[in-house]
């Protein structure tokens, strides 16, 4: 073996060893970024799970019988095109103004193709039966009972009234807390076809 | 002198960047950089403490609106940022997982070449070399001096080894390795800190459970259920208590002091689901929780944590008194969370007209405040055997009534349920915490009480020698160690540079330890 070709071996060993070396530094660099990304994708998902459904959510199952104990409604077999799913109570002032508004335009919501489904949170039969007849307006609409509150802590609610727009997929599009008036309720509806 | 750090190896980050990755690299492998991330980290830290973390607000609003009603601007601020959960907000783990990147390149990038230089280290070494060392001395001298030296230091537990005329001791290196045991210790510490991001590793929920009901517990993905069956508050009682007695002067002073929370509670677990969607239950265990005592079953730990100041009334029962007659009918008991509106009393009967849970007059009408059965009021109607209907509005410290009705409602008791806040917890990674705690106390006390240690001796010139030592902590200590021994062999006693150089290697950060 002649002295250059000894030397032009060092020099390819010399080359394997870098280039196995800058393999090993990236897969190093590369794993612990992974693993960090691997956390903070973890940490997003968490945040958007904090126990409250919002837009973007798939609307949480649930069976509930209305006030009149005719009809039991189950969201996963709802039928229609979209669907508003609101909470209300006897002792919450703006959800008591606006279940007149949304009487009179509960035809044309159906019309649509969209229910209006009112959930009260866990009241007794009695006092909602007393409140409703008081109201003065016969509702059309669903009033269906949580007693136990299940649903409203599936759907994770603070402020009342608020209505979740649902579509027909059962995505839920938008969260709108506050009194619906008829445009807000029109344009709600128009948001769940 | 010499730079002696990583013994003057050559270090990947310290060359001329070639590619991406050794850009990626040598920013990683700074020491800057690392001592800026961890102080990125601590200022962060810091931070988080000013207004307290999620897990302390109160549970009645959501942690969006609770730091901007409570905190103003700056409230909203800290909200936006994460800082409302600390270890939790994406920004502190990507300083996290910087850290450890940091950590972990910067070990490898001085661990190994330093590892090389000591295991490959001559015993002859230059007279640049030695003269470079913090101490160095120079004298006359002979080989079997040197020789004695040798089995001196020997004695003093160096490990001895010869070349020729040169001579090389040395002690404590695995001392050197400790700064990256310690680095291995904090990156599973870190690597544990992580892990508790994933619902598998690690949970806590606060469960506000009413007794006498059962709720799914979201830490175990509804797998468990938990029944209050009862919640316990004791307070210190002097009077009735001997053993409470000695406080009774403390007590006096602080009013009533609570001596035990406890919330006696059984386990279900999920088996399968009714038809109508409710759950079917198997009990599985029964306890209590007490404070600092929590009830644990599988992972999970289960802690008394709060309990609601307003307990809920759940029934009450009334009679009816005949005012004329002095007859007492019922009693009849009101269920509170799905009421009959017809009590017959055998003789008189009793419509339930209206139940307003948590009673307050608005605009003159009687109307309810809340949902919960906080102060319960109740309109009733009796029809008399006379064929007339009298009219009621019983609540608590209220009673309208016409004052004529022959017939007066009497409460007769009360069936109340506390609300007890149960923190459900699981953390798997205490294990992972503590080998990585250990591990890094192991490397802190390498490094602390290991002070590697080196001494060379060499011929120079026909009758002289020269001395030198090195160590990587207190060199004093050095020096009080083998100074005595040189002169017990009558070899040059060495001296301190840096005691006469006050600005120590400024000059020579470019030099190689080695020539």
């Amino acid at each position: 073996m002649t002295k250059e070709t000894k030397s032009g071996d060092r020099m390819n060993q010399a080359m394997a060893h870098k280039k196995k070396r800058s393999f090993w530094r990236l897969m190093i660099m590369t794993m612990v970024l992974f693993a960090g990304a691997v956390v903070i994708m973890q940490l997003f998902e968490q945040a958007g799970n904090d126990g409250r459904v919002e837009a973007g959510d798939d609307a949480p199952n649930f069976k509930l019988v209305s006030l009149d104990g005719t009809t039991m409604v189950e969201r996963d077999t709802y039928e229609g095109e979209g669907l508003l799913l609101n909470f209300w109570g006897t002792f919450c002032e703006p959800c008591e103004k606006e279940m007149p508004v949304v009487q009179d335009n509960y035809a044309a919501l159906q019309d649509m193709g969209v229910d209006f489904w009112a959930v009260n949170v866990g009241e007794t039969p009695l006092r909602v039966d007393n409140f409703v007849n008081d109201l003065g307006v016969k509702l059309d609409y669903p009033i269906l009972m949580d007693t136990r509150s299940e649903v409203e802590k599936a759907y994770g609610i603070y402020n009342l009234p608020v209505t979740f727009v649902i579509d027909a997929d059962g995505k839920v599009i938008e969260k709108y807390e506050g009194e619906l008036t008829k445009e807000k309720l029109m344009e709600l509806a128009e948001k769940s076809l | 002198m010499l730079d002696m750090k990583y013994d003057g190896a050559d270090l990947r980050s310290k060359r001329r960047p070639r590619s991406w990755i050794d850009r990626v690299w040598s920013f990683f492998a700074s020491v800057k950089v690392g001592l800026w991330l961890i102080g990125l980290i601590i200022v962060g830290s810091a931070i988080g403490t000013i207004f307290p973390q999620e897990m302390y607000i109160p549970q009645q609003l959501p942690a969006s609106q609770y730091y901007t009603d409570e905190y103003g601007t700056p409230g909203t601020i800290y909200y936006t940022l994460g800082f409302h959960n600390l270890y939790t907000s994406w920004w502190y783990i990507t300083l996290i997982v910087m850290l450890t990147l940091s950590l972990i390149v910067v070990s490898i990038d001085r661990f190994f070449p330093l590892y090389k230089a000591l295991k490959y280290q001559p015993v002859r070494r230059t007279d640049r070399f030695m003269r470079g060392q913090r101490l160095i001395g120079e004298g006359k001298g002979s080989d079997e001096q040197i020789d004695a030296f040798g089995d001196a230091l020997k004695a003093k537990r160096y490990q001895v080894k010869r070349d020729g005329d040169a001579l090389l001791a040395e002690k404590y290196r695995f001392g050197r390795w400790g700064p990256y045991v310690n680095h291995i210790g904090l990156v599973i510490f870190f690597i544990g800190a992580m892990l508790r991001v994933f619902p598998a590793f690690h949970t806590d929920t606060l469960e506000w459970v009413r007794e006498g009901d059962t709720v799914p517990l979201e830490a175990t993905d509804d797998e468990y259920y938990l029944r209050n069956d009862q919640f316990i508050l004791e307070m210190y009682d002097p009077e009735n208590n001997a053993e409470d007695a000695k406080f009774a002067e403390a007590i006096e002073k602080a009013g009533a002091v609570p001596k035990n929370y406890e919330t006696e509670l059984t386990l279900f677990k999920k088996t399968g689901t009714n038809e109508d969607g409710s759950p079917q239950l198997e009990e599985v265990d029964t306890g209590s929780t007490k404070v600092n005592h929590p009830f644990k079953f599988e992972k999970y730990e289960v802690y008394q944590e709060q309990y609601s100041s307003r307990p809920e009334f759940l029934s009450m029962s009334f009679n009816v008194a005949d005012k004329e007659t002095g007859d007492v009918y019922g009693p009849f008991t009101v269920d509170l969370t799905n009421p009959e509106t017809t009590y017959d009393l055998d003789g008189v009967t009793v419509k339930l007209n209206d139940l307003y849970p948590d009673f307050e007059v608005k605009d003159g009408q009687p109307n309810t405040k809340s949902p919960r059965a906080l102060n319960p009021a109740f309109f009733m109607a009796i029809d008399t055997p006379d064929g007339t209907t009298e009219s009621n509005l019983i609540g608590i410290r209220l009673n309208v009534a016409d004052e004529d009705n022959r017939y007066v409602i009497q409460f007769a008791g009360t069936e109340m349920a506390s609300t007890s806040g149960l923190r459900v917890k699981s953390d798997s990674t205490y294990p992972v915490l503590i080998v990585g705690g250990i591990i890094f106390m192991v490397g802190i006390v390498m490094g602390m009480y290991w002070p590697h240690r080196r001494i060379w001796i060499r011929r120079h010139g026909e009758t002289d020698v020269l001395v030198a030592g090195f160590t990587n902590k207190n060199p004093s200590s050095l020096n009080r160690e083998i100074t005595p021994l040189l002169e017990k062999h009558g070899l040059p006693i060495w001296e301190d540079q840096a005691r006469f150089e006050k600005k120590t290697d400024d000059n020579s950060t470019n030099e190689r330890g080695e020539s």
